[in-house]
């Protein structure tokens, strides 16, 4: 080393240690994303070149951290616990409440994205305490995925209320083909029993998200349904469910119908399965539907998927700016595109992508989310309510009742005890 | 006070790794464990104090107190099938002379598979769609309809301890075999010339020299059966209706997947005062060992 050089390296470290800024090139932020690994892996592919072309644009490496649904939930609570290992997150639409204090606001992106694509589907379900605490997503919505040809074989048209479904789900199972919606330890199991406890009219809580409401007359009505639709129109091997059985159960060509997404058609669709004992494709002959409507509404329930940015991130602004950039249109066509249509996003204008307008199986794409709530409606989206979800109490409740193993009356019972117990826990730590 | 001697020191030394490590790895989960038990923490954000209202209301709760007996059923199903037919097994092995060594090896292969991918393949033998149980019990005409192996609870619960029995059986037999092994051979011929027949030799000389081997394989598994997650997390996710929920499958989902952690807590600390029952037992009924001098 010269004079020279000395003197011109001795300027620039006096200069970092000055501005405490150091120099440009080291600058690489890196952004850590941990969320659940999608189903179709395309779509998380193409999130990945999306970081990775915004991270060349922003001098920031983009990383997913990929984990299997069931374990997405102990990595979050590791990575609060430790207050490190990641910027954003994937959350449930509860996390926003668990993790409140742990959250960054956003209500600037979620204002912004709304002019831009918006208007959001009912923006009043995702607030928490008044705050805006990550930015919506999308959602795995829960349609009827039915065969065609079976449904025409009893002389049935597609089922507009439960009452239809139960009338032609005893003539399928009779035929050999039942119906098979999860009464087990599962999501699918907890969305379509809430689905039809809406459809009834009753829910286990109250608009404040309180007060512990499920025990009248109307809880009562929907456990009878399901105790003779269990009984007529399903076989015992739904208690046992996870969230793959009912997609194998159809594509065996053993169900008739089932409450689940897309996946089970795409899936029958791209290994090009046939019906059992013949050459006709299933998928051909599988349909979607609405979920049936009740005594009072037409509803269902979903996995509601937000983006949230950790408070310890020391990269809250990059993450935002990432975040503006993945809310473009061209990046949420691709986006949805590249989940073959499995990711549905919570505002309008993405909502008539062609992907789901070019396929009839896919029109009822359009109005889903209108009767699609969220797993704690009518009341907010509380901690407490992720709690009666993780531990599937909804579904367990119409398990117990369908087999007998306890009176209808029990069952509210129990499930009000389960539901009412979980509440207290929560309003001891939160006061 | 005085100086420690460099052998000592060093002695210290080496052990001072191992003590870190137990320390770190398992003093202070443990202790931050004993802690959230008796407060209301949820993730992210540390509760009060409770005290004991935690295990009391855990003692009232309906899922809970069927936890517990799911996790008696499973132990002592388990660990009793395991202990008679591992028995059994060693005689056996013990009256093998060929290929002995290739036929012990093989015999542990089912405890060296790594247990995830084991009790997948159970879960693809008892699973409703394309079980090959069923699929063979009806080809062969022994069965008309499917049997809703994980779906009736009776079942359930039978299946899982069928896959824990399998599981464990290697490490029963083996250790029982090494036991067997290790009783001298004048023994038997002293009872002989005494004119005992098969039984009075098994009752007297087998059983109570093999007493303190068997004694240590049903506490180790003891523990290890009442602790276990993988088979029912696996196979039944605590299904149906509760109906196989474990200690620790039931502390997974309520602490870890829900974000309670004091209740996962108390749930998995509640088996901790059994079990150090359990292990001064066995160890009493161990040290009082049979000796013929």
């Amino acid at each position: 080393m010269n004079r020279r050089q000395f003197l011109v390296g001795s300027a620039g470290l006096a200069g970092i240690l000055t501005t405490r800024q150091p120099p440009a090139f080291a600058q690489t932020r890196e952004i850590r994303l941990v969320k659940s690994s999608h189903f179709v892996p395309a779509s998380d592919a193409e999130l990945k070149r999306q970081g990775d072309e915004w991270g060349k644009q922003n001098r920031a490496i983009f990383q997913i951290d990929a984990v299997p649904t069931g374990q997405l939930n102990t990595k979050k609570a590791a990575i609060v616990t430790a207050q490190a290992g990641a910027d954003l997150a994937m959350l449930w639409i509860g996390d926003q409440d668990l993790y409140f204090d742990h959250l960054v606001d956003v209500p600037d992106i979620v204002e912004e994205v709304g002019k831009k694509l918006g208007p959001w589907h009912h923006p009043e379900d995702f607030k928490i305490r008044g705050a805006w605490k990550a930015v919506p997503w999308y959602a795995t919505v829960w349609p009827m995925t039915y065969r065609t040809d079976l449904l025409e074989s009893v002389g049935e048209k597609v089922p507009d209320t439960w009452e239809d479904l139960y009338r032609a789900g005893k003539k399928l199972k009779a035929a050999g083909h039942p119906i098979g919606i999860a009464l087990a330890a599962s999501d699918d199991a907890n969305f379509a029993t809430r689905g039809l406890m809406w459809s009834y009219g009753t829910s286990y809580v109250g608009k404040d998200g309180k007060t512990v409401a499920i025990n009248n007359p109307r809880t009562v009505e929907a456990v009878e349904f399901m105790k003779r639709f269990y009984k007529d129109c399903m076989e015992q091997e739904v208690l046992s469910w996870d969230d793959s059985n009912n997609n194998r159960c159809i594509n065996a060509g053993k169900c008739a119908f089932i409450f689940n997404p897309t996946s089970a058609y795409e899936a029958a669709k791209k290994q090009a399965i046939k019906v059992r004992g013949s050459d006709k494709l299933i998928h051909e002959v599988m349909d979607h539907a609405l979920p049936p409507r009740g005594p009072v509404e037409r509803a269902t329930s979903a996995n509601y998927g937000m983006l949230g940015i950790w408070k310890f991130s020391k990269n809250v602004d990059a993450v935002k700016d990432f975040l503006r950039y993945h809310y473009e249109a061209p990046q949420q066509e691709k986006f949805i595109e590249t989940s073959q249509g499995y990711n549905v996003p919570f505002l309008e204008k993405p909502t008539h992508h062609p992907i789901w307008s070019s396929n009839p199986k896919y029109k009822f794409v359009r109005d889903i989310m209108k009767y699609t709530h969220p797993p704690s409606y009518p009341g907010p989206s509380t901690a407490a309510s992720q709690v009666v979800l993780a531990l599937h109490v909804i579904p367990e409740m119409f398990a117990r009742a369908a087999t007998d193993r306890m009176s209808t009356k029990d069952a509210i019972d129990w499930a009000e005890k389960e539901i009412t117990e979980i509440h207290a826990g929560r309003k001891r730590v939160t006061g | 006070m005085r100086a420690l001697s460099s052998e000592a020191a060093a002695g210290y030394g080496f052990i001072a790794p191992a003590a870190v490590l137990i320390v770190g790895l398992i003093g202070f989960p443990f202790g931050l464990a004993l802690w959230f038990s008796v407060t209301e923490t949820w993730v992210g954000r540390p509760g009060p104090f409770v005290g004991l209202a935690n295990f009391v209301r855990l003692a009232g709760n309906g899922t809970f107190q069927l936890t517990l007996v799911n996790s008696l059923l499973y132990t002592i199903g388990a660990v009793a099938l395991k202990a008679v037919l591992g028995f059994i097994l060693a005689l056996l092995l013990l009256r093998i002379t060929r290929f002995e060594k290739l036929i012990r090896g093989a015999i542990l292969l089912p405890f060296v598979i790594p247990t995830a991918l084991s009790t997948l393949a159970w879960w693809w033998m008892f699973e409703p769609t394309y079980s090959v149980l069923n699929w063979t019990g009806r080809a062969l005409g022994l069965l008309t309809s499917d049997v809703p192996w994980l779906s009736d609870p009776t079942l359930a619960r039978s299946a899982i301890i069928v896959v824990n029995v399998w599981r464990g059986l290697p490490f029963f037999a083996i250790t029982i075999l090494a036991g067997l092994v290790a009783i001298p051979q004048e023994y038997y011929e002293a009872a002989e010339t005494d004119g005992a027949g098969a039984w009075q030799r098994f009752r007297n000389v087998t059983l109570p020299l093999v007493k303190p081997v068997l004694g240590i394989v049903v506490l180790f598994s003891t523990i290890l059966t009442m602790a276990d997650f993988n088979i029912v997390y696996l196979m039944t996710r605590g299904g149906p209706m509760n109906s196989t929920h474990l200690f620790s499958t039931l502390a997974h989902q309520s602490g870890m997947t829900s974000g309670r952690l004091s209740e996962g807590a108390a749930i998995s600390l509640f088996l901790f005062p059994l079990l150090v029952l359990i292990v001064i037992v066995q160890l009493r009924l161990v040290r009082r060992q049979t000796a013929y001098e």
